[in-house]
């Protein structure tokens, strides 16, 4: 290991890269390690670590020095990062690198994560300070500052650009879950998001008189295609299903690439289990166009 | 037993052995054949029972129409499961989950007669099993499906389940159609 300590840095790196390996300044003389400077001819840190005191050490009081590097003692200990320094145990450079990296990207996220908190926070009291979880309600003229006024408006867009990361943090948490949508005008706009795919999967619920099956049926000897898929298949096996007339209309369809007779056959099959299927589609299909109307989150 | 020989074979004791083995060997052979042949036929016999049965199953299982309140009910109960799986994060399995016991349900109704029966009940847990081993295998998707195309998988399923029931009923010995009632 060569780049073990400042000292043996200075001898045994080039000009441009100095203290174990770092990148010196020119201007200044100190030697850029990441997270902060350190100051070679103090040979101090020129701040303290960004870490505070969460990893020190209690049994080593250099730990509590936040200037010091690599816990006074580089003939030992590595500071690859200006972070925490890794003790002796961890001799390896590479493994202490990946420790102070996950503990760097786990600050970056505690931090983020209550600017967004504190974002949110601040949407509330902007816009709607009666009703916590509703937050972002684009009401201009509530909780005491107006959208007329510049600098208002640049605080909404300002905190709003975090809130929708903070909430795109907690989805990504939850793993999609958020805390629901409120107000009874998300049924109407959950209709206005999905009211295709829900008219398509009503198909199920018309009776059968004049539903699912008896289409499927006029769609399945549509042409007089019958017998040519009973050919292709099996004769036995068609004649195994012939119990069902839709289910005739399936196979013909289907030999002719007609996917909505396809369809309506397959639901005019069983109709019970056609009107089933329907209703919970239809269920799914009203919830994600709540979900997916901005109104509603 | 006795049987009479020939006057070659009286001559040749060897032969006659070897003709007694000869006759027993196609005896045998004529037998087992037959066996066979019994076995294929009751076999058919049994499938064409089987096949009649699952054509009634599914005669009865076309003549159901929920009415509206069921419907209703139904819905519900569609957005309790679905606000309790999004809640475990796990909004993929809603479409097989919710058909699944659809289909379970519409199996129980027309199958209650069976009840009484271990077998019923034993077969039915398995299909279970292998349900819910599908359900947690196969990557669904929370993706748009049309409810016709889930009615037909439902359909397919219902049948394969039927096919499943009859065969065991035929071959474990259960109730024929016409006694089963209890």
């Amino acid at each position: 290991m060569i780049h073990r300590g400042p000292l043996f840095g200075t001898f045994l790196s080039s000009a441009a890269a100095h203290s174990t390996g770092k990148e010196r300044d020119t201007e200044s003389g100190n030697d850029y390690f990441g997270a902060r400077y350190y100051g070679s001819s103090m040979g101090r840190m020129l701040s303290p670590d960004p870490s505070g005191l969460a990893y020190a050490d209690p049994t080593n009081p250099q730990s509590l020095n936040l200037y010091s590097y690599a816990y006074d003692n580089p003939l030992v200990n590595i500071d690859p990062t200006g972070l925490s320094a890794c003790d002796g145990s961890s001799d390896d450079e590479e493994s202490c690198n990946e420790e102070q990296s996950q503990m760097s990207e786990q600050f970056a996220i505690q931090e983020q994560e209550e600017q967004w908190q504190a974002a949110a926070d601040k949407i509330r009291l902007i816009h709607d300070p009666n009703d916590p979880d509703y937050s972002v309600t684009v009401n201009a003229n509530t909780g005491g500052c107006s959208m007329d006024d510049p600098i208002c408006q640049y605080e909404y867009e300002y905190y709003l650009n975090y809130y929708i990361r903070y909430r795109q943090v907690i989805l990504l948490q939850t793993g999609g879950h958020y805390p629901d949508y409120k107000g009874f005008f998300c049924l109407g706009y959950g209709l206005k998001n999905s009211w295709g795919s829900m008219a398509i999967d009503s198909i199920g619920l018309i009776p059968e008189g004049g539903g699912a099956g008896t289409i499927a049926r006029k769609i399945g000897n549509f042409n007089g295609y019958r017998g040519a898929v009973a050919d292709q298949f099996g004769k036995a096996a068609v004649k195994q299903i012939s119990g069902a007339g839709s289910t005739i209309g399936a196979t013909q369809s289907a030999g002719k690439g007609d996917p909505a007779g396809i369809g309506l056959a397959v639901a005019g099959f069983i109709p019970g289990l056609g009107q089933g299927a329907a209703v919970l589609s239809m269920a799914n299909d009203w919830n994600k166009g709540m979900e997916e109307s901005p109104e509603c989150q | 037993m006795s049987i009479e020989f020939g006057p070659s074979q009286r001559a040749c004791p060897g032969h006659a052995r070897r003709g007694r083995n000869d006759d027993r060997k196609k005896a045998d052979s004529s037998s087992a054949r037959k066996r066979g042949v019994s076995v294929l036929r009751s076999l058919k016999r049994s499938l064409r029972q089987v096949s009649k049965g699952v054509k009634n199953d599914i005669k009865e299982a076309k003549k159901i129409w929920l009415p509206w309140p069921a419907i209703l009910c139904l819905f519900v109960l569609a957005l309790l499961l679905r606000g309790l799986l999004k809640d475990f994060g796990a909004l993929r399995l809603y479409r097989p989950i919710g058909n699944g016991v659809l289909v379970f349900g519409f199996l129980f109704y027309l199958k209650w007669r069976l009840r009484r029966h271990a077998w019923f009940w034993i077969t039915m847990a398995a299909v279970v099993v292998i349900h819910v081993l599908l359900i947690f295998s196969i990557p669904w998707t929370n993706n748009w499906v049309p409810a016709l195309v889930t009615a037909g998988v439902d359909s397919l399923d219902l049948c394969l389940v039927f096919w499943i029931l009859g065969i065991v009923e035929e071959f474990a010995g259960g109730p024929k159609d016409n006694d089963s009632e209890t």
